[in-house]
């Protein structure tokens, strides 16, 4: 044998002591003795003590003994007494019945256990794996096969209304942290068979469940095999929001602009479904995500298409004019006063400069101050519990805002500048894109500082640029208006009347074989009109 | 080849990158330069000179057309040797790279003249090329995406502007319609509207990238015509507005009609400082894509791998070029040069490479 | 990527250094002085210094005092004298007045809300592009902004304070747009002026103001007639109304004329529509001809005696009259113009440019003739109603 180095050596008893029960999950082998299986298991959970062993012997007389395992917590008591203690130790089991050994469990299988689910497995990782999911694990004596029963059961927060995309007229019910529940409702919703629902477990610690939702068929079927391949790609320990996911699947990282679109609503998820998009959902969090998708998604919400289109398309116009009122207001505000107030009216300029004209501040001063301390108020009021939170916003704006103009800290027009800017930023349905937006507001005012009107636009260039360089899934992100989709182009600012929204997204590709990789896809498609 | 990579181009991408090339510093000088010299026959000459383009844009086309995967680099020094289609090519690269950094002083200029009076020309001028440097960063698709937006806020805002100012036009100052001058002038007058129209070469580096190439024609039309009506109509208020003498004593025409333009009750006034906000967009569609081709067409003569390391090394003398006149009289005479050796270039360009296919018998075509 | 790792320092490095080298242009509204009107005027020939022994102008600006005007709830509204400060400088010409203007103010003058820009008789009698260049080449100046002549000093106009008014330099606006969209004066913004100036075959007009400081009035007189950039002569308001109807086809104000029936009382006719016709000829004579065909509509303003005109031929002989009155009005201040004052304010000049570009090339001196040329005019009237009472 070799010498081992003693650094080798080291190591070789580092690692021994410290093994990680996973990869002792891995390694090891169910034995055919109940009482090794059971020391095994035990070793590797560690004897917690929400884990519960009950071993009994199998009805009749065969004197056959056998153990359940189980988490408390995690299952259902009523159904393992009643549906897999009761039959087993009712059950008489007999010679005459059971010819071969073997066929205990075949008999266990098909005749005794009044469970729905159920799977026959041999590797201790699974069983191990199953444990910790909820199931039930039946071990008997002299057989390597054992049972993962499906007990599943555990405390969930009941159906309630969304928190973040609340609605006038429209369906109350959001998505919750359970899985099942949250499948079911998108399930509820599209009752087709088309409707896949592909989970994955993701995470090394944390083995979230995550499912991959789309509509065989329909769905471009690349992009499925994309987000499948980044989601199997994810080597991470612990997912415990559809956030994480999105972060580590996303196009590009350096941008505050979300790629993916996270929803609480069921009824938006069938809706992107069945435009040919993909939904994921991820265990534990009320968050499912959307993709790919395009800047136009977030000038909408789920309200749009429930009301007329009139005042479908009237609402999209003002959320535009909100996302542009957020973005460049204080800018705007900043140039004008500054460098170029001759673009105003002579007498609201007079009333300009005589607000102003007891501000110490130039300008930029006042207008970062304000700025900062609104976003801090905000940050302030999202922490207080409710009650006290929405009031203290109120009062903070209010009292904070007063003062500061009686103080001659900033002049009344700044105040009504970040009033309106807060309140468009409001507007904006998406919270993602909210933020983002809100950020983007700074640069643009520190360009507006440096030169006026000019520094605006071309902060507001660079931005498209941006803009236009990223990609979620391989569709551009300001599709539809560039590249443009004309089919595609009705239904961004304004929202189409429903019997003109006949055709799916021509960006999507849905049904067509055209390939696309995540890398380099072509913007042009062929005529053949 | 190397432009495959990169990624494809719709058509309407394809005429948005024309139409907003060419919608920049010619507009801003256009009126004053051709009416000195055809009075108000002006926008015959911008016809001409209009009509021009279109002979050599399309000329150019179809010499790109034969070479389907090729741009114009690449088959330039196919087709002739090494060195001619090398030459030829630097000749391109140099005049745009110039190109640039003129149009950036132009505009800068007017901005240091009206809006920004006291900020250093030299920062508007970094101002604006480092904007462009990030955009010529990117690739192909990104280029022709931006371009594709900005299309809309190029031209909308002229169109509106010309057709309020349409209200204001003295009818009498753009009479007689010829000029009054005979023939001459007008044609004088052309070669000098050519600057506006200078920029349109691009298009032969980008011809492989189209994605359906038999519609190219048709959309770099499309792309062509946008800015020559543009033109005529942004002449013809400018002479109807002021008529030819004052014009001749506006430095900036499009920028005083725009401020003698009243807006109909909107709550803001004087809008020239909202509409120099989108010249600037205009300005940057032009600088940016000639210098992105510049910058390109560089990477593709001396065959390298991708074109990001050009970008900053190249800026530098972008800014020479901008910094170069010295007034505003060394900048009309560095237009007209520069007008002048691009149609030059253009045409020998032109000449030469159907000369070789000629020469050579068949179309030049990788299978062969 | 290694290039971008690259590239990205060195862009901080400059963005940073474009920072902190600062703002040139900002400079907040605040900090500057809001110039609502101009006013030019001859200043004394009394300076020591003066060896060229031109004349000296004197700028007036009216400053508005924004803190005076923004107010607040329950704060007196400030209007009038108390709202504006008139502050005056003398120099040789308009650019060194107003750096000496300059030095008198704490912060920097601003003349992106200049209004109106007034400029006394006399320095118009002097000749005008001397001083206009100054707003030409300003890119704040407002070339919307009207140019006024003023009967009196400028300064005494800017200091005349009408009643009503919030701030002076937008009352004198206002009742200019009013006067202008009624159709009785001609949209005279400086940018008219300017190009009226420069453009051969035209020559420069504007609004004549006289103001009284004691009662605070100040009135709308009429037009300036220039010759080149020199004032020579004026028109009063009614033969503007004239001017208007033949240059510009505008409907102008009152047209009053003895009622048919007994010739003692007057009717007062407004115009409701107005349709121009003017037709360029050459005349065998070699000079030009220019045929002008005006067809007015019009109603009855009020009449002074109780003569009911539904009768046909009373009708139609007011129409004639009435179209009489207009021709011969328009005649004598075309005469006037043209013989007196020798200017071309209708600009014929243009017309023959414009249709006879040869004969335009020919031509050496349009006012020699200016001075020969022929006005044909024909008038017709209808009259439509006669408003509320028979």
């Amino acid at each position: 044998m070799k010498k081992k180095t003693i650094r080798e050596r080291i190591n070789e008893i580092l690692s021994n002591r410290t093994d990680n029960p996973g990869e002792k999950a891995k390694k090891e082998k169910l034995g055919q003795k109940l009482k090794e299986n059971l020391k095994l298991i035990e070793d590797i959970i560690g004897f917690s003590d929400d884990v519960v062993v009950r071993e009994f012997q199998l009805g009749g007389k065969t004197g056959i003994e056998a153990a359940i395992i189980f988490v408390d917590g995690l299952t259902d008591r009523q159904t393992i007494n009643e549906n897999i203690l009761k039959p087993l130790l009712i059950e008489k089991f007999s010679k005459e019945e059971i010819p071969l050994k073997s066929d205990i469990i075949k008999f266990i299988k098909e005749k005794t256990i009044t469970i729905n689910e159920l799977q026959i497995v041999d590797k201790l990782e699974k069983l191990i794996n199953g444990i910790l999911d909820g199931d039930t694990a039946l071990l008997v004596d002299g057989y390597i096969d054992t049972f993962l029963l499906n007990t599943r059961g555990w405390d969930k927060r009941s159906i309630s209304e969304p928190q973040s995309e609340t609605v006038v007229r429209g369906p109350r019910d959001s998505f919750t942290e359970n899985f099942r529940t949250n499948t079911a409702l998108i399930r509820r919703r599209i009752k087709h068979p088309a409707l896949r629902i592909k989970g994955i477990s993701i995470g090394k610690y944390s083995r979230t469940n995550i499912a991959i939702c789309y509509i065989e068929g329909l769905t471009n079927k690349y992009i499925v095999e994309e987000i499948k391949e980044r989601i199997s790609n994810i080597d991470i320990d612990n997912i415990q929001s559809s956030g994480t996911i999105e972060q580590l699947i996303e196009d590009n990282h350096f941008t505050p602009f979300p790629q993916l679109l996270s929803t609480e609503r069921p009824d938006r998820v069938a809706a992107f479904l069945l435009e040919g998009r993909v939904a994921i959902i991820v265990d534990g969090t009320p968050f499912a995500l959307i993709a790919p998708i395009t800047i136009s998604i977030f000038l909408q919400s789920a309200e749009d298409y429930y009301d007329r289109f009139i005042i479908g398309s009237f609402l999209r116009v003002i959320r535009l004019l909100a996302i542009i009122i957020a973005m460049t207001l204080p800018a705007l505000y900043i140039s004008v006063i500054s460098f170029h107030p001759e673009m105003i009216p002579t007498q609201l300029a007079l009333a300009f400069a005589g607000g102003r004209a007891v501000v110490p501040f130039p300008a930029y001063t006042e207008a970062f101050i304000i700025t900062i301390l609104m976003e801090l108020l905000r940050e302030a009021s999202i922490r207080l519990p409710d009650p006290v939170g929405s009031t203290i916003g109120i009062v903070g704006a209010l009292i904070v805002g007063e003062a500061a103009v009686s103080a001659s800290i900033v002049s009344p027009f700044m105040v009504i500048v970040v009033a309106t800017d807060t309140i468009a930023s409001f507007a904006i349905p998406n919270y993602s894109t909210a933020i983002a937006f809100r950020l983007v507001k700074y640069p643009l005012m520190i360009l507006a500082t440096i030169f006026g009107l000019y520094g605006l636009v071309l902060g507001l260039i660079i931005l498209s640029i941006h803009l236009a360089g990223l990609k979620s899934f391989g569709i551009p992100y300001l599709t539809p208006m560039a590249p443009s989709r004309l089919g595609d182009l009705q239904d961004t600012v304004l929202r189409p009347p429903i019997w003109s929204l006949r055709k799916r997204p021509e960006h999507l590709r849905t049904k067509n074989e055209k390939r696309f990789s995540s890398t380099g896809d072509d913007d042009g498609y062929e005529r053949t009109r | 080849m190397a432009m495959k990579e990169h990624g494809k181009l719709t058509e309407r991408q394809f005429a948005g990158i024309i139409a907003n090339t060419l919608l920049g510093a010619g507009t801003l000088l256009l009126p004053r330069d051709i009416t000195a010299v055809s009075g108000t026959g002006a926008w015959l000459s911008v016809l001409i000179g209009g009509f021009i383009s279109i002979i050599l844009l399309l000329l150019l086309i179809n010499l790109g057309l034969r070479f389907p995967e090729e741009t114009i680099m690449e088959y330039g020094m196919r087709l002739t040797n090494k060195w001619i289609g090398g030459l030829i090519g630097i000749a391109f690269c140099t005049y745009w790279l110039f190109i640039t950094g003129i149009i950036v002083r132009i505009f800068s200029l007017m901005l240091v003249s009206s809006v920004l009076l006291k900020t250093p020309l030299e920062v508007i001028v970094i101002a604006m090329l480092l904007t462009v440097l990030y955009f010529s960063r990117s690739d192909l698709q990104i280029v022709g995406r931006v371009n594709e937006i900005y299309f809309v806020f190029v031209i909308l805002p002229i169109m509106y502007a010309l057709f309020l100012g349409l209200r204001e036009i003295n009818l009498i100052r753009v009479l007689p319609l010829t000029g009054g001058k005979g023939i001459m002038p007008i044609l004088k007058g052309g070669l000098k509207s050519f600057f506006s129209f200078l920029g349109f070469e691009i298009v032969a580096l980008f011809i492989p990238s189209l994605t359906t190439q038999k519609l190219a024609y048709n959309y770099s039309l499309k792309g062509i015509v946008t800015p020559l009506v543009a033109y005529i109509i942004t002449m013809i208020v400018s002479v109807g507005v002021f008529g030819v003498e004052e014009l001749q004593t506006l430095v900036w025409p499009t920028l005083e009609l725009i401020k003698v333009t009243p807006f109909p009750g909107l709550l803001l006034e004087r809008m020239e400082a909202v509409f120099i906000a989108f010249w600037v967009v205009a300005i940057f569609t032009t600088a940016a894509n000639v210098y992105y081709a510049s910058v390109v067409g560089f990477t593709q003569i001396f065959k390298l791998k991708e074109h990001k390391t050009l970008t900053l090394t190249l800026l530098p003398l972008a800014y020479l070029s901008a910094i170069l006149p010295d007034n505003l009289h060394d900048v009309f005479e560095y237009v007209d040069i520069v007008t002048k050796f691009a149609a030059g270039l253009i045409i020998t360009t032109i000449i030469i490479y159907f000369a070789a296919i000629f020469i050579k018998g068949r179309k030049g075509d990788e299978r062969s | 990527m290694r290039s971008r790792k690259r590239f990205l320092p060195f862009l901080l490095i400059l963005l940073v250094s474009i920072i902190l080298t600062g703002c040139w242009d900002l400079k907040d509204i605040n900090r500057r002085v809001m110039v609502v009107a101009l006013g030019l005027d001859l200043a004394e020939r009394t300076e020591t210094e003066n060896y060229e022994y031109i004349s000296m102008v004197k700028l007036t600006a009216q400053v508005a005092i924004p803190e005076k005007l923004s107010g607040g709830a329950g704060q007196p509204l400030t209007i009038g004298a108390e709202a504006v400060w008139n502050v005056s400088a003398i120099g040789r010409n308009v650019s060194m007045c107003y750096v000496n203007l300059q030095q008198r103010l704490q912060d920097e003058l601003f003349l992106g809300h200049t209004r109106v820009l007034v400029i006394s008789e006399d320095l118009a009698r002097e000749g005008l592009s001397r001083y206009m260049n100054f707003f030409r080449n300003n890119p704040e100046f407002r070339r919307l902004s009207y140019l006024l002549i003023s009967e009196n000093k400028a300064e005494d106009l800017l200091n005349t304070f009408p009643k009503t008014a919030n701030l002076q330099a937008i009352y004198l606006m206002n009742l200019i747009e009013d006067e202008i969209q009624r159709q009785t004066m001609p949209d005279l913004p400086f940018i008219e002026i300017a190009i009226r100036d420069v453009t051969s075959g035209v020559d420069p007009i504007a609004v004549l103001i006289s103001s009284d400081k004691e009662t605070g009035n100040i009135k709308y007189s009429g037009l300036a007639v220039f010759r080149g950039d020199r004032m020579v002569g004026k028109l009063d308001v009614e033969e503007t109304w004239s001017y208007l109807q033949l240059a510009e086809g505008k409907l102008s104000g009152l047209q009053v004329v003895r009622d048919v029936e007994s010739e003692i009382g007057r009717l007062s006719i407004v115009f409701k529509d107005l349709k121009r016709k003017m037709r360029l000829v050459l005349t065998e004579k070699g000079n030009f001809k220019f045929e002008c065909k005006l067809s007015f509509e019009g109603i009855i303003f009020s009449q002074e005696v109780p003569a009911v005109y539904t009768k046909e031929i009373y009708l139609d002989q007011l129409e004639n009259r009435v179209s009489t009155e207009v021709k011969r009005e328009i005649e004598t201040v075309f005469y006037k113009v043209q013989q007196k004052y020798n200017a071309d304010i209708f600009g014929f000049g243009e017309l023959v440019k414009a249709y006879m570009p040869e004969e335009w090339k020919r031509i050496e001196d349009w006012h020699e003739e200016f001075k020969k040329v022929e006005l044909e005019l024909d008038v017709e009237t209808i009259i439509r109603r006669s408003g509320m009472h028979m």
